[in-house]
């Protein structure tokens, strides 16, 4: 079946490509200036003791064959051990990924319904008031960069209204409504972010489709415009904005550093930031995959989806 | 099947997927719902600025972020501790005393202290945690480097560490050390059970201080410590936990104390005390001088090996100005010496320091030196914002530089990065110290053989003033030896400014017991308590 | 990502003048978003003539004094006038976004309209290339070029200059090639082919002149979220040098000091975000025009 070698010549390609990415990271690191025992050892170590430390943790040896190692760990599914504080990488990232997890899923939920709403509320009452008023909202939306959204958002929500908390100490949450509301305010700082460019994706899709021929024919033949839109048009534009909610899902794993960082929020991309600077390459190796793999997979489904919901290009490809 | 009722079903699943892992509870990461006793303990929760990530450690001998190790404080004791002042006070040592030339000192240890495990203080641990700082091989300990601590103690000799009984220690060494009490109680000598290894200290943090690391990892926030029920010291701690939430954003800490969110908060950035003070919830605490920030040049290396041109960056800026500026008054300035002006040991020069900027006197100093308007001076000046204010004085140095025509670059690196990369490696930078008594503030730094020798600045005769003062008994004798040292510094060193600024932290106006040391590495938790 | 790429209809620049022609009335956002542009570049460069201020000069009034006559937007925490920072930023701004978009775009795009057209392994391999690069997070990537270009480099603008150009060049390139994918199966590009014209001269002449609009587009696009990328630089200490007035050193700057003296940061972040706002109204309406969506990553 020419869809299932699709699917597999993809799926080589990814990991050709996680290959890659986790060669140039490891190198980058390798060459970056700056000393891993001298950030471990702080400011006043010696180089006695920098050398001792180095050779504790085996850093003396050539670069390919500590990368060699790494990546013989990694085929057997052991990404190696932090050089810092010595734990295994899984059990340093795994806590941090089910933090960003459940971020991300909870700016996901609020994601969705909100870009499906108003987008297709901008479309169609096209060009009238309410498109004027999204479509110049989500401009804005998109421009102010997310820490001072989230900022502004912790100032008004935590310490004017006292709402919400403006410390995201995830891991104390005694109870599942402590911890959505511990979330709150990070998640829909996301799901704005995220949302600004659905919307307008989804209005232009969704314009298009009720411009179609056979739109045109459901509105003359006298079906009514909610069920013309949420039966006909809102299915079929949701396929190209697939491909944004894809893109970000990826951005939601790995590109939340400086929203993290607003919010003191312990997630996965705090974490990778501060190890690139400690300079702990399986950290930052293990980390900056898990957001490739996710950025790829994304991408593997939004096309075979796009692929899959579309006959047209099934046959063409 | 058509397409549409594919997405339809993918839609639904997906819904259903997602409404299962959020419909599931307890949710894996979420904490279960701690049971109910009787007294509701008390909670003190304290946020802290030093990410320190996996970087954290609870083993004394591993303090990367060495002007900033709260955790240790709270598990650990030392032999002695220091107040604000630098006099010693007894800790885990009830007394000590020395011979004649000071060259053996003799300390008595506490009595009934346990560490978190249950066994008893004695001085076989107090010689093992000398022992493990001045080489932790030797010692029999292979789980860690080092420390900055071998090089302090390096006067110690190793074998004359003694443990005479089980409640008394001796030093014995081959020079006099008048000071012995306060040198010896440095970050590393936190005092750890014979025996223990660093791997297993890093997480366990097994002390004889008053809370106890519950589940201990580097990188999981808040860090959790309970009460030790056997505490020595009687009636402490008061809170029953503590819990640390490291808040790296200045803005975050401001918002979570006002907001009620935290009870503590180490550092207020000064910008924002204004808005806290007129807060009836919050209460602010403010420690003296604490810690210097200054610019350093190497005296050895053009255009600062022409003592001229070091003159003039010590007077094309206000004093004054820096602290009503970039700390907005919350701090002194300084002598362009280590040793903080308030002190009463302090160097003073006879006439108070000019508090404007000089311009006419560095232009001619300038002129003697060989730059002029068609071959002016240039340099590349490197900061980074390690303390509120640093990148404020590089520019206010900068604006005097433009006034007397130097051609001044500021180069910034991330915060991160700078002790590694910047320090000692560029001939003219920032720097920042933690606030030193004479004998380790004058020679960290200035001394010859220096591990860290900012300015390179190296005369032997100099040395040799430190080590006359490291050897007098009498202390007139020894605090006019050390004023020598200052004012070479002042007139000639490579140090700019050296101001101090204070420290200021936050409580809610129901807690109390916090005092923010002029050492930024000590953190005193016992007495902190609040009123629910 | 390639296919769905293949359904958006690409307009030549014969369809252009059709379109232009069509549209009764330029969209209001491509006229807001070209007058608020054309505010910014007049202040950008006649801005230093009339700035009250030098951007540097420090105690213009007391630290952190809110809005008054003398300093219209306030001061920051050395006593600089905001207004006047704000106003010399302008240039640094424009500058920063617009050189390191446009080098971006003319090397991403080149080099995608190559792919597109020579195909086969060069393009597989090049494609590859840029998807890798892609899969790498941005700042984490930007962050690992800095830091390897070294000290003495760090916070020079044409460093940030090119770290931007760096990230932005595989997705515009492979904006391109989906475009070229599209043109080479064009009359006039197979006629070019025909006629035996190399493929510099094709890609030249027949696909960059046809493919202005997309890259135009693109162009917008990536213009509007350099500011916040630069900005997320300086948020993580890798940004320009200070004292130079860059709105979002200056957002980072003062973040601390957004309760007590909001318009420290309110101000920059403002100038900032209305400078993305008419790039991105620019670009949509422009986008409009040319009959075509704005794709944004």
């Amino acid at each position: 079946m020419v869809f299932a070698r699709v699917v597999l010549l993809r799926a080589l390609w990814a990991s050709a490509t996680l290959l890659i990415v986790s060669f140039i990271i490891f190198s980058a690191i390798e060459i970056l200036p700056g000393d891993i025992a001298a950030r471990v050892l702080g400011r006043y170590a010696t180089e006695e003791m920098k050398a001792e430390f180095r050779r504790m943790r085996g850093l003396d040896r050539p670069m390919y064959v500590r990368y060699g190692e790494w990546l013989y760990g990694v085929v057997q599914g052991d990404f190696g051990d932090s050089l810092v504080s010595e734990f295994n990488v899984g059990e340093v990232i795994l806590p941090k990924l089910k933090n960003t997890f459940l971020l991300a899923l909870y700016a996901f939920i609020l994601y969705i319904p909100f870009s499906i709403i108003l987008g297709s509320l901008s479309a169609v009452f096209r060009e009238g008031a309410v498109d004027t008023f999204l479509s110049t909202l989500t401009l804005i939306g998109l421009s102010i960069p997310e820490f001072v959204m989230g900022t502004l958002f912790a100032f008004i929500f935590g310490v004017v209204l006292g709402a919400f908390p403006v410390v995201v100490a995830i891991n104390m949450a005694q109870s599942f409504g402590e911890a959505v509301r511990m979330m709150t305010l990070p998640a829909v700082t996301l799901a704005i972010a995220m949302a600004v460019y659905a919307i307008r994706m989804l209005r232009d899709n969704l314009i298009e489709v009720l411009d179609s021929d056979y739109v045109r024919m459901a509105i003359l033949k006298g079906v009514p415009l909610p069920r013309v839109v949420l039966r006909h048009a809102l299915p079929n534009a949701l396929v190209p904005a697939l491909n944004v909610t894809a893109l970000n899902l990826a951005y939601l794993i790995g590109g939340v550093v400086v929203v993290e960082k607003v919010f003191a929020f312990p997630g996965i991309g705090t974490l990778l930031i501060d190890s690139v600077f400690l300079r702990d390459a399986p950290v930052v190796e293990g980390c900056a995959l898990i957001i490739s793999a996710v950025y790829i997979l994304a991408n593997l489904f939004a096309d075979v989806m796009t692929v899959v919901l579309n006959p047209r290009l099934r046959t063409a490809r | 099947m058509s397409r549409k009722r594919l997405l339809f079903v993918t839609l639904v699943a997906l819904l259903g997927l997602v409404s299962t892992i959020v419909g599931a509870r307890p949710l894996s990461v979420i904490a279960p719902v701690t049971e109910v006793k009787a007294a509701e303990p008390l909670i003190i929760k304290f946020a802290y600025t030093d990410p320190g990530g996996e970087n954290n450690s609870m083993d004394p001998l591993n303090q990367p972020s060495g002007e900033n190790h709260v955790m240790v404080n709270m598990s650990y004791n030392r032999l002695m501790d220091l107040t604000s002042n630098f006099e010693v006070v007894p800790e885990l040592a009830e007394r000590w005393e020395a011979n004649e030339d000071a060259t053996e000192w003799t300390f008595y240890l506490r009595k009934g202290v346990k560490f978190h495990d249950g066994h008893e203080l004695t001085s076989k641990d107090v010689v093992y945690t000398f022992q493990r700082v001045l080489d932790p091989k030797r010692a029999g300990d292979d789980t860690v480097a080092g420390s900055e601590g071998a090089s302090q103690l390096a006067f110690l000799n190793y074998d004359g560490i003694i443990a005479v009984d089980d409640y008394t220690v001796k030093f014995k060494m081959d020079a006099p050390a008048a000071e012995l009490p306060l040198m010896i109680s440095i970050k590393n000598t936190w005092i750890v059970p014979a025996g223990a290894k660093g791997a297993d200290l890093r997480t366990s943090g097994n002390g004889t201080g008053p809370f106890i690391p519950v589940d201990f990892k580097p990188v999981d926030s808040p860090h959790r410590f309970v009460k030790f029920q056997d505490y020595w010291e009687e009636g402490l701690p008061l809170a029953d936990e503590i819990h640390l939430y490291p808040l790296v954003e200045a803005a975050t800490r401001a918002q979570a104390i006002k907001s009620g969110e935290m009870d503590f908060v180490q550092i207020i950035d000064f910008a924002n005390i204004a808005e806290l003070e007129n807060d009836p919830n919050v209460t602010l605490l403010r420690s003296g001088p604490s810690t210097s920030m200054l610019g350093i040049m190497w005296v050895d290396t053009p255009p600062f090996d022409d003592n001229r041109i070091r003159q003039v960056f010590k007077m094309i800026y206000s004093k004054r100005e820096v602290v009503d500026t970039c700390w907005l008054g919350y701090g002194v300035i300084g002598d362009d010496n280590p040793i903080n002006p308030q002190m009463p040991y302090a160097w003073r020069p006879e006439e108070e320091v000019p508090i404007g900027p000089d311009y006419e006197t560095a232009k001619k100093l300038l002129a003697e030196a060989g730059y002029g308007p068609d071959n002016p001076l240039k340099v590349e000046f490197y900061v980074s914002e390690q303390f509120p204010g640093f990148t404020c004085f590089a520019q206010l140095l900068q604006q005097g530089a433009k006034e007397v025509g130097i051609d001044f670059q500021i180069i910034t690196s991330p915060v991160q990065e700078y002790w590694d990369n910047v320090w000692l490696k560029v001939p003219f930078m920032m720097s920042a110290h933690v606030q030193r008594p004479p004998f380790s503030g004058l020679s960290i730094s200035h001394a010859c053989n220096s591990l860290y020798p900012e300015t390179h600045w190296c005369k032997p005769e100099y040395d040799e003033l430190l080590l006359k003062a490291s050897r007098t008994l009498d202390p007139d004798e020894r605090i006019a030896t050390y004023r020598k040292a200052m004012r070479w510094l002042t007139e000639e060193g490579g140090d700019i400014f050296e101001g101090k600024f204070f420290t200021v932290a936050a409580a809610r106006s129901n807690c109390t017991g916090y005092v923010p040391d002029v050492q930024i590495s000590r953190f005193d938790v016992r007495r902190v308590t609040c009123k629910r | 990502m390639t296919s769905s790429a293949a359904t958006r209809k690409f307009v030549t620049r014969a369809e252009l003048g059709k379109s232009l022609g069509r549209v009764r009335r330029l969209p209001w956002t491509l006229v807001l978003g070209s007058v608020l542009l054309t505010i910014y570049i007049l202040v950008a460069i006649t801005g230093p003539l009339w700035a009250p201020f030098p951007y540097d000069r420090i105690g213009t009034g007391k630290p952190f004094a809110p809005p008054n006559a003398k300093n219209l937007l306030g001061t920051d925490q050395m006593g600089r006038d905001l207004f006047s920072r704000v106003v010399h930023g302008a240039g640094h701004e424009l500058f920063l976004a617009l050189t390191s978009t446009a080098l971006a775009v003319v090397l991403g795009g080149f080099l995608g309209l190559l792919s597109g057209f020579v195909g086969g392994w060069f393009d597989e391999i090049l494609m590859r290339l840029f998807e890798v690069l892609i899969s790498i997070p941005v700042l984490v990537f930007a962050l690992l070029v800095i830091m390897a270009a070294g000290l003495e480099a760090s916070g020079n603008e044409w460093l940030l200059v090119g770290v931007v150009a760096l990230v932005w060049l595989p997705r515009t390139g492979r904006m391109a090639r989906s475009v070229a994918i599209d043109l080479v199966t064009r009359d006039y590009v197979l006629v070019a082919r025909a006629r035996g014209e190399s493929a510099w001269s094709i890609v030249w002449r027949e696909l960059l002149p046809n493919a202005t609009g997309v890259l135009l587009v693109e162009f917008g696009v990536r213009a509007g979220y350099a500011p916040i990328l630069i900005g997320s630089l300086g948020f993580l200490g890798l940004g320009v040098r200070p004292p130079t007035p860059e709105w979002g050193l200056m957002i980072s700057e003062n973040r601390a000091n957004l309760v007590a003296a909001p318009y420290t940061v309110l101000a920059p972040a403002l100038a900032l975000s209305g400078l993305v706002i008419s790039l991105n109204m620019f670009t949509d309406g422009l986008a409009r025009v040319l009959g075509r969506q704005v794709k944004r990553f």
